[in-house]
């Protein structure tokens, strides 16, 4: 069999994974001035991620714990200062911003930030087609008119206005709007955390659709761990910019092994009223990440911390499924 | 929404609201301060437009022989309606022409301030960081300005026409415009949107024209209708001072100034051209505040 150069290439493309991150860190500079020397805020620490095609990767955490800038470093809109992230086995760094954004799109938790209220519906959907000039104004319409059929949009609120669409039909057309251009993954932060919970459903139904549809590979990143389990396959749990666990996610909701990654299964709401609010043993709140506390930084707040744990990173232990960086789990101490 | 492919317990409510068009049409239309304010300014620009139609006279001929003529509510006569001035020329007319300079010196003022203004103002708040610091300076010096004073003594200095006129107002009234759409851009810059187009690779270009200006556009009209009135009274100043449009132009600051002699003996002579001023200066601003509640009602008050 001749198998020909550009064929191979396909290939080793479908081979190597959709989304490789490694070492990635980024960090900002606070406060600093004129004849002032400013703090420096890791905001994100060493992550190392790999998203294997047609996979959904969820990125579970509290506020502050660098998953937005993940996001935005992996849409290229936010460089690492250290660290590559690499798509298709390519450098994004690499990647002319015009084709990244064939590659990676993003879906904003906001859908009433993320429309332009003075455009229409098919002047922000067909958007990405016009920056890339693909096609004539007709074709461009035609394909609209098809995409808002695909999300379940009714074509003729094509000359609307956001302000006359409902929440789930704004999110909707912000799905529309970055599957124009038959992007790889989609970075979807928090897509659904401010809609109706009856609309939430709509939702996540429609990007698992999508998902077959569309050949999609997804980064979920969610605080809401109950969305991860219905639609994630792999879950990370991000605590002060680092990845602190990392396993298959009905093995993370079954057994979490970091103590971290414990106490946000418990902090999980159940519906039963006799239950009072969950106490999660976390103790202080967030800490200062200016400051952030010595050797693993989730001990003030960890109610197995152990002596070691003050004074000494852990580091990661990883085996074939998942990963974990806690002093409890050590090489052959699997447990 | 009976679609097959809308999926889950149940479609979404149909919301059939209207547009944001018909509802600034529907404001539109019960604004009475709007549509008293538009009239007029939409008069007085077809009056200064058609004025070679309308005028009865040529407002530079003069006759001597037919000096301070009364109006005609004192004479009867309706020879000249509005009576003739000091140097027999036809005061309608003169009223006529007059609308012309007050209207191009105001429109195109604020056409040069808002353009200088708006391009700072969007720049900086898109751009920030250096270029913000920039603007900022750009504004406070601008403001340190004593404005006046400079358009008076550079029109002493290039001498008192239209066209100087324009540029020196529009030159040195553009800081409002910098520091309203500063502030709005630099609001806009953080909705998802913006990093939406980012996102799909859209140029800086094509973000601030196609996705910024639609956004300010509405603020940019109602401060530029707000300093189109504040123009206009400069201009007027100016030229009643003698440091505006020269004679023989017909400027309604100018015809003031030189009924100034016959202020307690022909009173009318001030009177006319000074209730032009105030009847065109309250429609704009009336128009301007129109405008406002119109188009961005969450802002009123």
């Amino acid at each position: 069999m001749n198998v020909q150069p550009a064929m191979s290439a396909a290939v080793a493309a479908q081979e190597s994974p959709a989304l490789e991150i490694s070492g990635v860190g980024r960090s900002f500079h606070v406060g600093a001035g004129f004849l002032r020397k400013g703090k420096t805020l890791r905001a994100v620490d060493d992550v190392n991620l790999t998203v294997r095609r047609g996979e959904v990767l969820g990125i579970v955490g509290e506020s502050g714990s660098g998953k937005t800038t993940l996001s935005r470093m992996m849409l290229g809109l936010m460089k690492p200062t250290d660290g590559s992230i690499r798509m298709d086995g390519q450098d994004i760094r690499t990647i002319s911003r015009s084709d990244l954004s064939r590659k990676v799109q993003p879906i904003f938790q906001d859908p009433y930030s993320s429309l332009n209220p003075r455009k229409t519906i098919g002047q922000i959907i067909s958007l990405p087609l016009e920056t890339h000039g693909n096609g004539t104004p007709a074709e461009r319409r035609a394909a609209v008119e098809q995409m808002m059929l695909q999300v379940g949009l009714p074509p003729r609120l094509i000359h609307s206005y956001p302000s006359q669409l409902s929440g789930g039909q704004r999110q909707r057309v912000a799905i529309a709007r970055a599957l124009m251009i038959r992007p790889e993954i989609l970075i979807c932060d928090e897509p659904t955390s401010a809609l109706d919970v009856s609309v939430q459903a709509q939702i996540l139904n429609l990007l698992k659709d999508l998902r077959e549809t569309f050949n999609l590979t997804y980064i979920f990143i969610t605080h809401d761990l109950g969305i991860l389990e219905y639609i994630a396959d792999r879950v990370a749990v991000m605590y002060m910019g680092r990845v602190v666990e990392e396993a298959p996610a009905r093995q993370l909701m079954r057994n979490p092994r970091h103590p971290y990654a414990h106490a946000l299964l418990g902090s999980m709401l159940t519906p039963d009223p006799t239950l009072d609010l969950p106490d999660l043993h976390l103790g202080r709140g967030f800490p200062d990440p200016l400051n952030p506390p010595t050797g693993c930084s989730f001990h003030p707040r960890c109610p197995k911390a152990m002596p070691e744990c003050s004074n000494l990173a852990p580091k990661p232990l990883r085996n074939d499924n998942g990963m974990v960086e806690c002093h409890l789990y050590r090489e052959g101490n699997p447990q | 929404m009976t679609d097959a492919l809308v999926k889950g317990p149940a479609a979404e409510p149909e919301v059939i609201a209207p547009s944001p068009r018909e509802e600034m049409r529907r404001r539109a239309k019960s604004h009475v301060g709007l549509i008293f304010g538009g009239t007029v300014v939409i008069l007085v620009a077809l009056i200064a437009i058609f004025a070679p139609f309308l005028a009865p006279y040529d407002p530079y001929d003069q006759d001597l022989t037919r000096r301070l003529v009364d109006p005609v509510w004192k004479t009867g006569n309706w020879g000249n309606i509005l009576g003739t001035d000091a140097l027999g020329r036809d005061y309608l007319s003169r009223l006529i022409y007059g609308a012309r300079i007050s209207l191009m010196v105001g429109f195109g003022a604020a056409l040069i301030a808002g353009t200088v203004g708006s391009v700072i103002g969007i720049l900086g708040g898109y751009f920030g960081g250096r270029v913000d610091s920039v603007v900022v300076y750009l504004i406070n010096v601008k403001l340190a300005l004593p404005g006046l004073l400079i358009a008076l003594s550079l029109v002493s200095i290039v001498g008192g026409s239209v066209t100087a006129l324009v540029l020196i107002l529009g030159f040195l009234t553009w800081d409002r415009y910098a520091v309203v759409t500063r502030s709005v851009a630099q609001q806009l810059r953080g909705n998802d949107f913006i990093t939406a187009a980012r996102a799909v690779g859209a140029s800086q270009t094509r973000i601030i024209l196609g996705e910024l200006l639609p956004n300010v556009a509405n603020q940019i009209i109602v401060i530029a209708s707000l300093e189109i009135a504040i123009v206009i009274l400069i201009e007027a100043a100016l030229s009643f001072l003698g440091l505006g449009v020269k004679p023989p132009e017909p400027s309604w600051g100018l015809m003031i100034s030189e009924a100034r002699n016959f202020m307690f003996f022909k009173p009318h002579l001030i009177a006319i051209p000074g209730f032009a001023i105030f009847l065109l200066v309250i429609a704009i601003n009336m128009a301007g505040d129109g405008l406002r509640d119109v188009t961005a009602p969450e802002g009123r008050n």
